[in-house]
Order: structure tokens, then sequence, then C-alpha cells
């Protein structure tokens, strides 16, 4: 009886360390440095004390993690969100150019993007052919801006053309298609209609014929170790071209082997800092505007629109895993940097598995903030939403003149804003430049007419956002295989690369505006810039207030620490 | 530490209202586990299919909400009592293993086919507690606020009155639903006692149903013992049958409550839910109906109150809120290690 008991107890025991060991450090960990374990201390200290103590902390740590990076300095985006912006201005040829395209026709858009894609393959023939760009002699790529891969160093057994076959180019894709995340899994379906569209109307020629653009999906239901298995996979069984993975955890978690690898992983769906990083992982890339930089023109926009109720208290909603934290290390640190904005700030984070939120939008209402930011995802978006009207946290924050933002992955019209009804009424966002094309305000638009069509034709319902999505990471994917398909020596993983990191296109998904540009080591981030837009619950759209903001090529590039967080 | 008290009701409401909803999910599985001494891995997707039922009759296709769940219980019903005819009774009773397989194939089967057919992203459901009715003059134009309901007159031209964005308009607008009660300055949602309430009558129901019929008393005869209810002249099989369809109403049900909560329907919206009711069943006894109802709210207040309150407003500690879920599973072993049959489960005694 007392031998059971006692292994009872040794299970029992066993248990709680499991239990602990998943729950990591806690306090101890701050000690460390600052960042991830630091914020992770701050979370539900409301008293002022614990605020200054920790704030105070974090400015001896501060050259452990260093400024914010992955976004443009604090002073331009501010300059920019206040209209102080020394615009770039457009050359006169930019500006012919422009204006030599009929953008509110499909025609037009074409005949721009073929134009584009002609230039720069000129421009990048000439700089190979004169042997400035390319693989030179000494087995190291060129490209624009100092931008250098040491191809010598790739595997013994790595082909430039791996993926590429007879009548195929195959593209390797991990994402959410099961799990609490599975919404997202629809992107990949929008991708691939997109392609098939491509494949039957207007094919990628490799060597003069035609090959079909073949994406081969692996489900990894958002879990970063299923990710990694699934990887390894598409390198090795499936001998894929290039691959795209969705998710921050997700992409963190591959993004070092596949640059070990030397396989393109150009335009990866999440928007963490860590993709705008071309000396350490120059096949990796992002497309949609950083969290960094989201972070900041939060803090830009209270600065600049709540001028009355400065310093303001702010809470904020994370989803706890690498992509909330990238939101939330974001925001600390401006915060940080302008106390006279934000006298006090809470981070309430919540297990991305949870199915309600209604205990975390508890604490965050007991906090009385008078500026609410979600800085979650999927379904969240919605619960947030919803959760906030319920307890009283949206009428009180308008009360006090305050204001409520939704993050730019929670665009979604379809998805995340009419279910809420009208509790999602006068949500902010910063939108990060994106048409939502569920919107009514651009159904008409002749690329989301186009989207929208092709959806249908496909038998996918144009109302599910996300599939429109795919096309958003789709069109540009396309135009970089059609450019490294022109460039000498045809289309390989080096002209891929190239050809994406030399990128500079008219997105017709993205707002006026915003630019599209990638230009090598240079600029890391594809789109820097942003809408700020208010929604309107009765006609079902975001309304854009103020002036669009772009601080294209200003983004600071960022190497990610991924034991502290922040870019060392 | 940060001792609030003050918002410390709200959380008591939040998990009385969630553990209302594991309860529910938690009879199913007791229910099935009665019957046949194994767990159901499939209750939660036959729930989150009745769900989707609700959603196609009340919003697709215009029915009255509490007719479409009523329709709704008796397909999952019949749904129910399909899978244990055609997958279940084919296989040895004595032998689990076939019959977990199965019913592990058959959650995998009925969430990949709803994602195929509904797609994961949410689709919204109406309340069947978000407010009181209330006479509304004709030609009113609704609005939600966090009070509830607003209704917004007609002018005197007949046309609907212009009501600033961001505000009530009080002038030309009057609450004519609430959403809450108002309880020891927290928030008490009629949702949430309509939830309670719910609960309750099911389980009223449930105990007429086998207490006072010939079907329950034959399914009280089988889950004792199956081989004694035989030999008597009970028909074992179809009383299964009607365990099952009985365990799908309960399913049923809960995922209809806990839907407007979770923003809407999905597919994947019992996934976690299930988890807690599992450890709801394993806390009250796998075997006890009562013990189920008692174990489904014991959970939903010990995620509230001692990891969401204690742990994240009272220590302070963010990664308390990555803890709900492991809580559950901790409270699974915890009871499986000392008490396996669960606070009011039946305990084997074996005779040497």
């Amino acid at each position: 009886m007392i031998k059971r008991r006692m292994w009872r107890l040794l299970a029992l025991l066993f248990a709680f360390s499991l239990v602990a060991a998943a729950c990591g450090g806690g306090d101890d960990d701050a000690d460390d440095g600052a960042g991830e374990t630091d914020t992770e201390t701050t979370a539900a200290a409301s008293d002022d004390e614990a605020m200054d103590e920790e704030m105070a902390e974090e400015e001896d740590d501060e050259g452990a993690t260093g400024a914010l990076g992955g976004a443009a300095a604090e002073e331009d985006i501010e300059a920019a969100v206040a209209g102080e912006d020394e615009e770039d201005e457009m050359t006169e040829e930019e500006m012919e150019e422009e204006e030599m395209f009929d953008r509110s026709t499909l025609e037009g858009i074409f005949e721009e993007a073929a134009a584009r894609r002609a230039k720069t393959v000129a421009e990048l023939t000439a700089a190979m052919e004169s042997g400035e760009y390319g693989v030179g002699d000494d087995g190291v790529l060129r490209g624009p801006a100092g931008f250098e891969i040491d191809v010598s160093a790739c595997p013994d057994d790595w082909s430039n053309t791996t993926g590429i076959t007879d009548s195929q180019v195959r593209i390797g894709h991990t994402t959410a298609q099961s799990g609490n995340l599975a919404a997202y899994g629809n992107i990949a379906y929008g991708w691939e209609n997109y392609f098939n569209w491509m494949n039957d109307n207007d094919p990628i020629m490799v060597g003069g014929s035609p090959r079909d653009l073949v994406l081969v999906v692996k489900d990894d239901a958002y879990v970063a170790a299923q990710t990694i298995e699934f990887v390894d996979e598409l390198i090795e069984a499936e001998n894929v071209f290039s691959i795209l993975t969705l998710g921050s955890p997700n992409t963190l978690a591959v993004y070092d082997k596949l640059n070990e690898e030397c396989i393109p992983q150009p335009f990866v769906m999440t928007g963490h800092p860590a993709w705008g990083d071309p000396v350490n992982h120059p096949w990796t890339t992002g497309l949609q505007m950083s969290y960094s930089t989201e972070s900041i023109l939060w803090g830009a926009w209270i600065k600049e629109n709540l001028a009355d109720l400065l310093p303001v208290k702010v809470a904020g909603l994370v989803m706890d895993n690498d992509f909330g934290l990238a939101y939330e290390l974001g925001f600390e640190e401006w915060a940080h940097a302008n106390s006279d904005v934000v006298s006090e700030y809470l981070p309430v984070r919540h297990d991305p598995a949870a199915p309600t939120l209604t205990n975390e939008m508890t604490t965050v209402a007991a906090f009385e903030p008078d500026v609410f930011i979600s800085m979650t995802a999927g379904n969240p978006c919605l619960l947030a939403i919803q959760e906030a009207g319920q307890n009283g946290l949206i009428d009180d924050i308008r009360a006090k003149g305050g204001a409520l933002f939704t993050p730019s992955v929670c665009k979604g019209i379809e998805a995340y804003m009419k279910p809420a009804g009208d509790f999602a009424n006068d949500w902010w966002i910063v939108g990060g430049g994106i048409k939502d094309s569920t919107d009514p305000k651009y159904t008409s638009e002749p690329f989301i007419a186009f989207i929208n069509d092709n959806l249908e034709a496909g038998g996918l319902d144009p109302a599910v956002s996300l599939y429109a999505t795919g096309y958003m990471f789709g069109y540009p994917y396309g135009e970089a295989l059609r450019v490294a398909a022109d460039l000498p020596g045809g289309l390989n993983r080096t002209n891929f690369i190239l050809a994406v990191r030399a990128i500079d296109m008219y997105h017709p998904q993205a707002l006026d505006g915003i630019n599209a540009q990638l230009n090598g080591a240079a600029d890391a981030y594809f789109i820097e810039g942003s809408d700020f837009s208010k929604f309107d619950a009765g006609a079902q759209t975001w309304n854009i207030i103020g002036e669009i903001v772009d601080v294209n090529g200003r983004s600071t590039n960022c190497a990610w620490d991924k034991d502290n967080g922040g870019c060392r | 530490m940060n001792w609030n008290f003050e918002i410390l009701p709200d959380f008591i409401f939040n998990g009385l209202r969630d553990g209302a909803v594991y309860a529910a999910a938690a009879l199913a599985l007791v229910l099935i586990f009665k019957a046949t001494t194994l767990i159901n891995f499939a209750t939660g997707e036959l729930a989150m299919l009745g769900a989707f039922f609700v959603y196609v009759l009340n919003i697709e296709q215009g029915l009255w909400l509490w007719l479409s769940i009523a329709i709704a219980m008796l397909i999952s019903a019949g749904i129910g009592a399909a899978v244990e005819r055609a997958l279940v009774r084919p296989f040895d009773p004595a032998d689990h293993l076939p019959v977990v397989l199965i019913t592990l194939g058959l959650f995998l089967i009925i969430n990949a086919v709803a994602g195929d057919i509904w797609n994961y992203q949410v689709r919204r459901v109406n309340d069947p507690f978000g407010q009181f009715p209330s006479w509304v003059p004709n030609g009113s134009e609704l609005k939600t606020s966090s009070e509830g309901t607003i209704a917004c007159l007609t002018n005197s031209e007949g046309q609907l009155a212009e009501v600033a964005p961001g505000t009530s308009g009080a002038e030309m607008c009057e609450m004519v639903g609430r959403t809450f009660f108002e309880v020891i300055g927290a928030r008490l949602h009629y949702r949430t006692i309509g939830t309670w309430i719910a609960l309750a009558l099911a389980l009223i129901a449930l105990a007429i149903i086998l207490g006072k019929t010939k079907a329950g008393l034959a399914f009280r005869a089988v889950s004792s013992n199956t081989e004694s209810a035989r030999l008597v002249g009970v028909n074992t099989g179809r009383t299964l049958g009607f365990g099952w369809a009985l365990a799908s109403v309960f399913g049923t049900l809960s995922a209809a409550l806990v839907a407007p909560a979770l923003g809407g329907v999905n597919p994947n919206m019992m996934l976690t839910i299930l988890i807690y009711a599992l450890a709801g069943a394993a806390l009250g006894g796998l075997d006890s109906l009562g013990g189920a109802v008692i174990g489904g709210l014991a959970v939903g207040l010990v995620k509230s109150v001692l990891v969401s309150w204690f742990g994240v407003v009272v220590l302070g500690q963010a990664y308390f809120s990555i803890l709900q879920l492991a809580m559950a599973f901790l409270l699974i072993l915890i009871v499986l290690l000392f008490r396996p049959a669960g606070l009011f489960g039946t305990r084997r005694i074996e005779r040497v």
C-alpha cells in the first residue's frame, strides 16, 4: 500500500515537473537580458512600481537587444504619420511610366507588369553580363545593393535546378489546414487557384517550353515541430524548387535550415521582423508590413491623434507565441522610449488554442485602458472584438475619447469584422496597405474583380477573404519567377532569389501610395507602408482616414536573436 | 501580489458559464462511457456537426432558433444511433481497441468533411440568450451596444433617424434589451444564466428519460451489466444505440450553447472544449451523470479562478494564460492517480 502511494507521489511530482518545464523559467529568466523573457514578467503587472522597476531593468539591458529593428526609424515613421514626411519625389521617367499604363483595366495592369519585368530583366541581365551580378568564379552570388550569397557553401548535393522538371516547377508550402488556425489554410487554395490560372493562360516558360507551377502543400496545423518535419519531407522526398512557410513560429523554426540548404524561401506568410535579414538569411524574405513597423505606427498614431489624453494607458491582448510576442516586444520598446505618450502598458497574453477569451478580456477591461490593441490572429481577432463589446470595454474607451485597434492580420471583413456585428464599428486598424477583397469599396476594381471571378471559376467562394490573400502572395511570386526565367541561364534558384531581391512592382492588391519593392541587402522589406483605417459596420467597409504612410526602403535590417528576442 | 477581488465575481461567472458547456459535453462522454465503458473521441466533432445543423436551419433556412436547435438535436440523435449501428455494434464490445480507433477515425473524418463543406472561416450564429425579447416599434433600426440592444425610432417623416457613429443618439434611441444583470459589480450575462437553465432543463429531461421510460430502464440495465440485461430479454444493441443518440443530443446542446461565445461555428470549435469536458468527466467520475455536471463546472471554475484570476491577475505571471489546457491534463492525471473512479464514479471492487 505504502509502495503504491510512493509511486503515485513520484508520478505526481513528475507531472508537475513536466508542467513546470513547459512553462519555462519565469522570473529568473529576466536576468538573462531583455526581450522575450523580460516581457513575460510585465504581463498583468498593473502597479506602477513594478512597471518602473521593469523599465529600469530594461534600460540596463538595452545593449542586449539594441534598438528595435525590422522597421524604419521612429522619427521617420512619426514624421510620415504627422504628414511631415519628405516624400521620395518621383522622377520624370517614373511618372511617365506610371501614366503609360491604365491601372483601371486588367489589361493595363498586366501590361505594366510586363513592362516592369522587362525593365528588371534588362537591368539584371546587363549587370550579370558585365560580371557585376550573378554567380562569380569565386562561387559567390552577387546582386543589387551589396547582396551576396556564398553558393559554394551550399550542400554538396545541392542543385540550382532542383524542382524543375520537364513539365513542372514544384513549389513546397507548409500551412495550417487543421487545428485552431485552420482558416489560414485557405490562403493555399487561393494561391493554387492563381497558379492554375497562370498555367492555363500565361505559363512560365523554361527553355522555350511551358512549365506548370505545382504547389505541394503540407498541413502543419500551425505546429512548428510539424513544420520542421514537413520541410525535411519537401526537401528530401518532394525535391521542391522553393518553399513558402506560413506562421512566425513555424518560419522561425525552419529558416536557418532552408538558408543552409540554399533553398529559396521568399514572401513568407508572416510579418515577423526577422525576415529582413539579407546577410544571415539571404534566401528568406517577407512580404507584408513587419509587425515592428505596425507597432511603431500604433504608437505614432496615438501620439498624433490622442494628444488631449496623453499620457495614455494601453492594454494589449497578445497571442502567446512568436507572432504575438513580436508585436508585444515592438510596442513595448516603443512605449518604453515614449513614456510621455504611454504611461502604462499591460500586455495580457492568451493561449493560441484558447476557445474563448472572456477571462483575458476581463483582465484587460479591469485595467481601464485608454487604448486597447489586439495583437492576435485568426478567430481570436473576432473574439477580442466580441468580448470587448460585451464587457463594456468599447463603451468605456470611447467615453474617454480613446481608441481600439485590431491588427493588420485581422483585416478580413467577412472573416473577422462582419461576424462581430455592430461591436466592430469604429475599430481602428494599421491596415498594412492591403485591400480586402470582400470590402465592397474594392470589389469592382479590375484586379479584385479578376480575383473574385477567378475564385468562382475555380469553385472557391469569394466571400472567404483568405482565398484572395493567396493572390496577394501568388502574384509577386509569379512575377519573380517570370523575371528569373528570362535571365541568362533561365529559371534556377540563384536567378529566382536575384529576381526576388531586385523586385520593383505595382501590386494591384496594395493601396495607392504603397510601394512593393526589394533592393538587395539595402531594402529587405517588401511592403513598408500602411493605411490607417476605421471600420464602418453599417457599410461593412474600412474607411481610410488620413494619408497613406510609406517608409519604403527605410526599415533597418533585423538579425533576429532567437534566444532573447529582438534584433541583434 | 495583486489581490484584485473586484473582478473575481466576473471570473467566477465566466468559469461557471464555460463549466456549464463542459458539463453538457461531459454528459455526452459519460453517457457513452456508461453504455460501452469507452471514451468516444468523436463526441466533440459530432457536437460540432450538430451546431452546423443549427446554423443551416436557423441562419440559412430562416427557422426559429429554438426550433432549429430542437431539429438539430433530433438529427444528431439519428446520426449518433446510426454511427453506433454501423460502426460500433459489429465489433466485440469486450475488445475496446477497434472501437476507440473508430471513434478517432470518426473525429478526423467529420472534422475534414465539415471543413470541406463549410470551410474553416467562422460563421456567425444567433445567440439564444443574447437579450430579453422586447417590443420594438415598427420601422426601428436595432443597434448593438455593450448594454444590449438599442432601438432607434423613425423621425416624423418616417425615415430612419441619423445616429452619429459611436454614439447612442440618446434622444432618438432607447434601450430595449440588455444583455446582462449587474451582480456585485460584475456582469452576469443572460447567456450565462441561459446556459445554466438549459443545462438544468436538459438534466431534468435526462432524469425523466432514464428514470421513467422503458428505454431509460433498459439503458440503466445495460450500463449496469450488459450480459444480465441480455439474459432478461433487453435488446442491448438497440439500447446502446439509444445511448449514443442521447449522447449526441447533449453534444449538440453544448455546441449550440457555446457557439455564440466562440464568435460562431467552425469545424474546430469543439477541439479544446472536448479536453476540458474530458477533464470534467474524469473528475466527476466517468460513469456518473451528476459527477459529469459537477466535474464540468469545477473544471470551468479552476480554469477561470485558479489559472486566469489567481495565476495571471494575482500572481502577475503571464505564462499562466497558456497553462489552462495543461491544468486540465494535470487534473485528469491527479484524478486517475488518486481516485481513478472520480469523485462520484463507481468504485470497482475485485473479489479474490
